[in-house]
């Protein structure tokens, strides 16, 4: 039982730690509300254009490559562990596999697995946020079509 | 652990067996042939990779084709037919009669799904690439004499097949089956690998040739354990030859899927399945032929009824053609029951015919979807195809009632041998529940055989009801320009690769059901190993 006295210690070293910053701060800050402060969500800067921006999922692609390659190496090492007694046969086995691994990665690189398509600039003037002050927290949507423009 | 060190740092050479691939060359080249299809499709300019890959796809198949007929020719000579590879896939008449069979449902299929498959450019290279790679995996499982080979070409043409289903990139129906047939392929494929560990426990092999020796010559003392293992593999297999009672996502999968791939699905996954039924209890189990031949007879039994009964429900061409096959199914494992050598040539003969009938009448529903411009054909909308396709009208009625087994088509000779090598094994109930089910069935097979000689004006308020759009009330007053319309579109697409499938099969229906002698002697011929 003595093994958890530290863990104990530390337990309630913690609860202080955390109870006193919150009973001084309340106690010790400042307080000059204004409109913008008192807003929900609040948190400083207001933000210019919509963060929430589509994007293609082409990592996804990029994981399945990945994992292609991820399952040739799986072969890989225990042949190359026993690849002298497997000899010639081995060798043109995993020959075999490789070419088949990479007509498969071919495949997909011509499909443009690897193009990351044009990388899409906010421009000046596209901020979806123009309404928005420090009184009123509306997010205007964007349709979208000026976006993707 | 030493042991294993020490394995590893030696350098002895391990012992491989000798590998015939003249033995297996018709699954190397579907594999082969895919990934070279892979490989120039992708280094060839977009705008004719399409062409390519179909291209190059029938060449493979038509080379695979050439390579087994080969293998036949040389399987006639006494002694050819041997266990290649330390015995785990045999060389035989029934194996060399597969690899022509799938051969030739895949070459059909591709030149149908040319056509037929609503694909963008990429895509029709996947498509060439998994019928190829699933043709192979139904050969390796008509091949197999080990059980775990045999799941290995199981998984191959599964794998590949649920993704065919889920092809088309707008059809949510497919996507939908393709899930239904994911999760109950699955559930099969683990129920057949749990059945093999329990034979493999109970007789301590997995080689079919092993099993039977062993069956044969020692005397179990309890055999819970084996016949666990056999009822499961027979489950496995079931599913994909969509016996009752495992036949529930055969409806679904039929319809929703892309009618060049259900064609497919039907012919190959299905003649897998019997092959690899046939090769287990017929090389491995037929020491316990009393135990498992009343279990087939009873599943035959209900297949062939629940098949026909449900079908005549129907009011989907795809789902009623679903059911026929749940039907036809029974029957194909009516010549199982029989155990005798007569059943099996039977069977094999029901399966050749019927592979080529089910990939054209697929095609021809394909080809119908296209000239009606709907996907999803109702039997309704078969009313005056007659007029608007005749080509396509005489194909299905032709197709059709070689399902239903009318004469001079080979669907005829099909069904009677079957019945025959089950009543001369003396099965009469099931003979008779054979030949009920198929009184049943003339019923919704002749339905559908006479829809298309219909007039449309009888059955427009009936038909309104199955999705008839408000422009086609529209121009119901001169529904004679678009007929002839019509006519002129089936008259321009009239020399397609598909239409060359549907005349093909029609061929091959009409013509081997009267000059019938040649292919019953192949089948009858194509003997198991042992």
């Amino acid at each position: 039982m003595i093994q958890y006295l530290p863990i104990l210690v530390l337990v309630i070293l913690a609860t202080l730690f955390a109870g006193l910053s919150i009973f001084a701060s309340a106690l010790m800050s400042p307080k000059k509300p204004n409109p913008a402060k008192s807003a929900p969500y609040e948190c400083g800067i207001i933000p210019s254009h919509e963060p929430p921006e589509r994007f293609p999922v082409r990592f996804f692609l990029v994981a399945m490559i990945f994992v292609v390659f991820d399952i040739e190496i799986i072969f890989i090492y225990p042949y190359a562990v026993i690849s002298k007694s497997l000899g010639t046969f081995g060798v043109v086995e995993m020959l075999v596999f490789g070419v088949t691994m990479f007509a498969a990665f071919l495949y997909l690189v011509s499909n443009g697995a690897l193009n990351w398509g044009r990388i899409r600039r906010s421009r000046d003037g596209d901020s979806t946020y123009e309404a928005r002050t420090s009184s009123s927290t509306i997010r205007r949507v964007s349709s979208g079509e000026k976006t993707a423009a | 652990m030493s042991f294993l060190i020490a394995q590893v740092a030696s350098t002895t050479p391990l012992k491989f067996p000798p590998i015939e691939y003249s033995a297996i060359a018709p699954e190397l080249i579907m594999v082969v042939g895919a990934i070279a299809v892979l490989l120039v499709s992708s280094l060839v300019p977009r705008h004719i990779s399409k062409a390519v890959s179909i291209t190059l796809g029938s060449l493979v198949a038509l080379v695979s084709l050439a390579d087994s007929i080969y293998l036949a020719f040389q399987s006639g000579s006494p002694g050819a037919d041997k266990a290649v590879l330390a015995g785990a896939v045999a060389l035989d008449k029934f194996a060399v009669f597969f690899y022509v069979l799938f051969s030739i449902v895949a070459l059909l299929t591709l030149l149908a799904g040319r056509e037929l498959m609503n694909l963008d450019r990429g895509r029709i290279t996947e498509f060439v690439i998994l019928v190829l790679l699933s043709t192979s995996g139904a050969m390796l499982m008509a091949s197999a004499l080990d059980l775990i080979v045999l799941f290995l070409g199981l998984e191959i043409l599964s794998i590949s097949l649920y993704v065919l289903v889920a092809m088309e990139s707008d059809n949510d129906r497919g996507r939908e089956s393709s899930i239904k047939y994911f999760m109950l392929g699955g559930f099969s494929s683990a129920i057949f690998l749990y059945g093999v560990a329990l034979v493999y426990g109970a007789t301590g092999s997995t080689n079919l040739g092993q099993i039977f020796t062993f069956l044969a010559n020692n005397l179990l003392k309890s055999n819970g354990v084996l016949l666990a293992g056999m009822g499961m593999i027979l489950v496995g297999l079931g599913f994909k030859i969509s016996a009752v009672p495992f036949h529930f996502w055969a409806p679904d999968v039929y319809q929703g899927a892309p009618s060049p791939v259900t064609g497919f699905m039907a012919a190959t996954a299905k003649a897998a399945g019997f092959a690899a039924l046939l090769r287990v209890f017929y090389s491995g189990f037929i020491p316990f032929q009393s135990d498992w031949v009343p279990l087939i007879g009873v599943i035959a039994g209900f297949t062939m009824l629940v098949g026909a009964v449900l079908a005549v429900v129907q009011t989907d061409v795809k789902r009623t053609l679903a059911y026929s096959s749940i039907n036809q199914a029974g029957f194909i494992l009516l010549g199982l029951y029989a155990a005798s050598a007569r059943g099996v040539g039977a069977s094999l003969y029901f399966l050749i015919t019927y592979s080529v009938v089910i990939v054209g009448a697929f095609a021809t529903v394909g080809a119908i979807e296209k000239v009606l411009g709907k996907s999803g054909v109702q039997i309704e909308d078969l009313r005056g195809l007659s007029k608007k396709a005749p080509f396509l009208a005489f194909s299905f009625v032709t197709l059709i009632l070689a399902q239903a087994g009318a004469p001079f088509t080979t669907g005829f000779l099909a069904k009677f041998n079957v019945v025959l090598a089950a009543v001369s094994s003396k099965h009469y109930p099931v003979a008779l529940i054979a030949m009920i089910s198929a009184a049943i069935a003339v019923f919704f097979y002749l339905r559908m055989a006479l829809m298309p000689f219909r007039s449309v004006s009888v059955g427009a308020e009936s038909s309104a009801e199955g999705g008839m759009s408000l422009e086609d009330s529209q121009y119901g007053g001169d529904s004679a320009v678009m007929v002839k319309e019509e006519i002129s579109i089936d008259a321009k697409s009239k020399l397609d690769s598909a239409t060359v499938v549907i005349a093909a099969a029609v061929i091959v229906t009409i013509g081997l059901g009267i000059w019938a002698g040649p292919l019953i002697s192949i089948a009858n011929r194509a003997v198991l190993l042992f």
